[in-house]
C-alpha cells in the first residue's frame, strides 16, 4: 500500500530552522477510509452546497493533510446548527487500520448550543484516526466544541480544525487528552467578524512515549476580536511536546486583544518540552501577550500536602489529575462531564 | 483648546553620525570576493599560514551554504558590489595628536577621545576595516590586562592563546556570513583579563565605517580570567549612502569561574547598512555574562547574542532595546542555554516600531537535561506607535530537564490607558503622563548603561508627546 508522508503544522511565520519547530514531518500515513460516524441532535446537510463556503476555511494542521483527504476521496459529512442544540458524534475508530472523519458543520445565525465529538477505538487497540472539522459561523451564534480523545493506546490521531467566525460569534474550544500514542493537534481560527471570540484550553498528561504536536492560530482581522489560547498539562516518561500557538494581528483589527498561556508540569528528565508562542501584530490599537510557565511543582503547594500528610507519589497524581479536572470543568453537558472527570480519575499511572 | 494630535516617538537624530569624511582611502580592493581577493587580504595583514589557511577554508564554505530562508529579506545586498577592505590613510596610534585630522575630526564629534579621558580604561578606534587608534591606560596595562588589536594579537606574545580561541566558539559553518566574516575579517580587539583582576572602568571600542559600498567585518575576542571583572562597551556608527553597506562582525567571549564581562552596545548604523552580526558567550563555573545592547540603526539587522551557561551556577543577564523606524527590518532577540546545573537566566527586552519599520524579535531558552534546578525568565515588551509598522515575537523553548523554573512573558500593545489614567489621577497632566511612560518603556536599557551612554541614548530616542497616541 502507498502511505504518504505529510508537513504538517507549519508556523504561519518561520523559526530558526534549527530548532525544528517551523513543523513537523510524518512519515508513512496511510490513506484513510471514510468513518461512518454517530450524530445525534443535528441534521445533516448536502455537502455540494457548502462547499464553497468551507473550501474558504483553512485549517490548523495544514494543507497536505486536506490534500490527502481529498486524494483519498473521503466524502465530507456536514452538519446544520440552528436555534438551539446538545450535538454528540461519536467516533469509534478501528474497523480499519485508518479511518478519517471530515466534517462540515454550518452554524447559522444566533445558535447558542454545544458540539461534543468523542474519540474512542472499541474495535482496535492501534490504528490511524483522522478527523477534521471545519466550522463557518453566521452572526451572532455560540458554539461550545468538545472534544475528547479516548482512542486506545497504541493510536495516532490527527485532529485538525478550522473556523471563520462571522461578526460577535464565538468559539468556545476544550480539548481533553485522555489517551493516544502519537497526537497531532490544529486549529486555525478566522476571526474575521467584528467582536467575533475564540477561546481554548486544551490539557493532557502524557506518559511512556506518548507525543502531542500543535499548531494553533488565531487570526485576527475583525475590530475588537478576542482570542484566548491555552494550553495546560504534565510530561512523564520519554513523553514529548511541541505547543505553537500563534495570535496573528492583521491590520484593522482595531481594539483586538489576544493571549496566549501554557502551564506545564515537568515530571521526568527524559521528557522533551517545547514551546514557540507567537505573536504578530501589523495592527497599533490591539493587546496582545503571552505568558508560558513550566517546570517542577510549585515547593510550597508540595509542603502543604506532604504537611496534611499526603505521600509524594499521590501528590504527583493529584497535581497531574488538577489540570485535566480544570478543562474538564469547561464542559457544558453535566452527565458528559461527569462521564470524563471519572476517566481522568482512571487515568493509568497518574 | 488644540485639536487633538496624535502623539509620536520623534524619529532619531543621526545628524552627527551622518558626517561623511572625504578623505582618501589610501587602499580599497576591488568589489566582489573571491579566492584571490582573500588572499590578498591576507598578505596584506601579514596573516600567519594557520589564519590564510582558515580564511580560505571559510571562503569554501560561504559558497556552499544557502541564505537562511526565515528572516529579512537581503537581496539588496549584492556582494559583487561590496568592497571586503577598506584600509584607511594612516596606522594604529596611541596618541590622538597623530590621527589624521579628518579622522580625528570624525571621532571628536562623536564623542570618543572625550569619553576616553572622562571615564575609559582604553579605546580602540576602527575606521573602515583596520583600527586607527588603540590605547589603554597605564595603571589598567599594570594589572596585567591587555587590549590591543586583533591583528598584533595573532603574531605576538598572545599568538597561541588567540589562535586556540579563535572561532572556536563561533564557527563557519554556524552560518553563511560566519563564514564571510571567517575569510575577510579585519580589525577588531583582543582582550584579556589576567585571574583576579577587576578592571574598574570600562574598556571601549568604537567602529566607524566611512567609505560607501563597503564592509566592516572587525573580530573582537575576549578573555575575563577566573575572579575578575570587566565592562566592555562597544559603539558603531556610518554615515548614510544610496549603496548597501554591510557588517559581519564577530564576538567571542570567554568568562572564566566566577569572572564577570558586561558587554554593553550601542548600534547606530545608518539605514544603508545591512547588520549581519554574530555574538557569543560561554560561561565557566559561577561566572555571569551581561549583555546591554541598544539597537537603533541599520536598514537590515540579524543580531542574536547567544550565551552558553556551562558551567554550574553560571548566570546571564540580557537587556535590550530595539528601535525601527522608516525602512528598517530588525530581527534581534537572543539565546542562552542552560547545560550545567543551578544556572539562571534573565532577559528583558523592549521595541518600538514606528513609521513603518519593522521589529522581528526572536529568542531561545534551551535547557539541556543536565541542567536541573536551573532558572529562566524572559520578559519581552514591543510597543507600536502607528498602524503601518510591524513587530512580531518568535520567542522559542526547549526544556529538557523536570527540576527547572521557567517563565517567559511577552506583550505587544500601545501605551495603556489605564497607567495614563493612574499618573493623572496623582496630578500628572496627559502629556507628562504619557511622556514618563515612554520614556520609562527605554529604560530597562538605559539604566544599565554608563551615565555618558546613556545620556547617547536618550539623545537616540527624543520623544516628543503631544495629545494622546491613537
Amino acid at each position: 500500500m502507498d502511505t504518504f508522508d505529510l508537513k504538517l503544522n507549519p508556523l504561519p511565520s518561520l523559526a530558526w530552522n534549527q530548532l525544528k519547530m517551523n513543523n513537523t514531518t510524518v512519515k508513512d500515513v496511510i490513506p484513510p477510509k471514510r468513518l461512518k460516524a454517530d450524530i445525534k441532535g443535528a441534521e445533516s446537510i448536502k455537502t455540494d452546497e457548502y462547499n464553497l463556503l468551507f473550501d474558504s476555511v483553512m485549517t490548523g494542521c495544514g494543507e497536505e493533510l486536506s490534500l490527502l483527504l481529498k486524494k483519498s476521496g473521503i466524502e465530507s459529512a456536514a452538519i446544520v446548527l440552528s436555534g438551539s442544540a446538545l450535538v454528540h458524534v461519536k467516533l469509534d475508530f478501528g474497523r480499519e487500520k485508518a479511518e478519517a472523519l471530515p466534517l462540515y458543520v454550518y452554524v447559522k445565525e444566533n445558535f447558542s448550543g454545544t458540539l461534543i465529538m468523542d474519540y474512542k477505538s472499541s474495535l482496535a487497540s492501534k490504528g490511524q484516526a483522522i478527523v477534521q472539522s471545519k466550522i463557518y459561523m453566521e452572526e451572532n451564534s455560540k458554539l461550545n466544541l468538545v472534544q475528547i480523545n479516548r482512542l486506545a493506546k497504541d493510536f495516532t490521531l490527527f485532529n485538525d480544525i478550522g473556523a471563520l467566525l462571522r461578526e460577535r460569534s464565538s468559539l468556545n474550544l476544550t480539548q481533553i487528552l485522555l489517551s493516544g500514542d502519537k497526537n497531532y493537534f490544529g486549529a486555525k481560527v478566522d476571526l474575521t467578524g467584528d467582536e467575533s471570540a475564540f477561546d481554548s484550553a486544551t490539557a493532557y498528561a502524557l506518559k511512556g512515549e506518548e507525543m502531542l504536536d500543535m499548531n494553533f492560530v488565531a487570526l485576527h482581522r475583525g475590530k475588537r476580536s478576542f482570542s484566548n489560547i491555552e494550553a495546560s498539562g504534565s510530561l512523564r516518561g520519554k513523553s514529548e511536546k511541541l505547543w505553537r500557538a500563534t495570535i496573528d494581528f492583521v491590520r484593522g483589527s482595531k481594539e483586538a486583544s489576544g493571549r496566549e498561556n501554557e502551564r506545564i508540569l515537568l515530571l521526568s528528565d527524559s521528557a522533551v518540552n517545547r514551546t514557540i508562542p507567537l505573536i504578530l501584530c501589523a495592527e497599533e490599537d490591539v493587546a496582545g501577550d503571552h505568558g508560558a510557565t513550566i517546570g517542577r511543582p510549585d515547593e510550597d503547594e508540595l509542603f502543604y500536602m506532604a504537611s496534611r500528610g499526603i505521600e509524594k507519589q499521590e501528590v504527583y497524581s493529584l497535581l497531574i489529575r488538577a489540570k485535566l479536572y480544570e478543562v474538564a470543568e469547561r464542559i457544558p453537558d453535566d452527565e458528559f462531564r461527569e462521564e470524563i472527570k471519572k476517566a481522568i480519575g482512571e487515568i493509568e499511572g497518574a | 483648546m488644540a485639536d487633538n494630535e496624535k502623539t509620536y516617538v520623534e524619529d532619531l537624530d543621526r545628524s552627527i553620525y551622518d558626517y561623511k569624511d572625504e578623505s582618501k582611502d589610501s587602499y580599497r580592493i576591488e568589489d566582489g570576493l573571491t579566492k584571490e581577493i582573500v588572499e590578498r587580504i591576507s598578505e596584506s595583514k601579514n596573516d600567519p599560514g594557520w589564519m590564510r589557511e582558515f580564511r580560505l577554508k571559510a571562503l569554501d564554505v560561504y559558497s556552499s551554504m544557502q541564505m537562511v530562508p526565515w528572516g529579512p529579506d537581503i537581496s539588496g545586498l549584492n556582494m559583487n558590489k561590496i568592497a571586503t577592505y577598506v584600509r584607511p590613510n594612516t596606522s594604529m596610534k596611541a596618541d590622538w595628536n597623530d590621527v589624521p585630522e579628518e579622522i580625528k575630526k570624525t571621532f571628536e564629534r562623536l564623542g570618543i577621545p572625550k569619553a576616553e579621558r572622562d571615564s575609559l580604561a582604553g579605546v580602540g578606534a576602527q575606521y573602515d576595516s583596520e583600527l586607527i587608534y588603540h590605547s589603554i591606560r597605564e595603571e589598567v596595562a599594570a594589572q596585567g590586562v591587555v587590549y590591543t588589536d586583533m591583528e598584533s594579537a595573532l603574531t605576538g606574545e598572545y599568538a597561541d592563546m588567540v589562535k586556540k580561541h579563535f572561532m572556536q566558539l563561533i564557527h563557519i559553518t554556524d552560518h553563511k556570513f560566519a563564514a564571510l566574516h571567517g575569510a575577510v575579517w579585519s580589525g577588531g580587539s583582543f582582550v584579556y583579563v589576567p585571574p583576579n583582576t577587576e578592571v574598574k572602568i570600562p574598556l571601549q571600542s568604537y567602529f566607524r565605517l566611512n567609505a560607501p559600498g563597503a564592509g566592516q567585518f572587525e573580530h573582537t575576542l575576549i578573555i575575563v580570567e577566573e575572579g575578575s571583572s570587566l565592562h566592555f562597551i562597544e559603539g558603531c556608527s556610518a554615515p548614510k549612502y544610496n549603496v548597501a553597506n554591510l557588517h559581519a562582525g564577530a564576538v567571542e567571549l570567554y568568562v572564566a569561574k566566577g569572572a564577570k564581562l558586561r558587554y554593553s552596545t550601542i548600534e547606530n548604523w545608518s539605514k544603508n547598512m545591512y547588520n549581519l552580526n554574530t555574538k557569543r558567550a560561554i560561561v565557566s563555573e559561577g561566572g555571569t555574562i551581561e549583555w546591554v545592547s541598544g539597537s537603533f540603526g541599520s536598514h537590515v539587522t540579524y543580531l542574536y547574542p547567544m550565551s552558553i551557561l556551562n558551567g554550574e551556577g553560571s548566570k546571564c543577564e540580557f537587556t535590550s532595546i530595539t528601535f525601527a523606524g522608516e525602512g528598517q527590518n530588525l530581527d534581534t532577540g537572543m539565546k542562552v542555554v542552560h547545560n550545567a546545573p543551578y544556572t539562571s537566566s534573565h532577559v528583558s527586552t523592549r521595541s518600538i516600531s514606528k513609521s513603518g519599520g519593522i521589529n522581528t524579535f526572536r529568542s531561545l531558552v534551551k535547557v539541556n537535561e543536565n541542567a536541573h534546578d536551573s532558572k529562566s525568565s524572559v520578559s519581552c515588551q514591543s510597543l507600536m506607535v502607528d498602524d503601518i509598522s510591524r513587530s512580531d515575537t518568535i520567542p522559542a523553548i526547549d526544556i529538557r530537564a523536570k527540576d527547572v523554573d521557567i517563565g517567559h512573558e511577552a506583550k505587544i500593545g500601545r501605551i495603556s490607558d489605564d497607567a495614563v489614567f493612574y499618573l493623572m489621577s496623582r496630578g500628572l497632566p496627559e502629556e507628562e503622563a504619557k511622556a514618563m511612560i515612554v520614556s520609562g518603556f527605554a529604560e530597562n536599557v538605559s539604566k544599565e548603561l554608563p551615565m555618558e551612554y546613556a545620556v547617547e541614548m536618550n539623545n537616540l530616542i527624543r520623544l516628543e508627546m503631544k495629545g494622546c497616541i491613537g
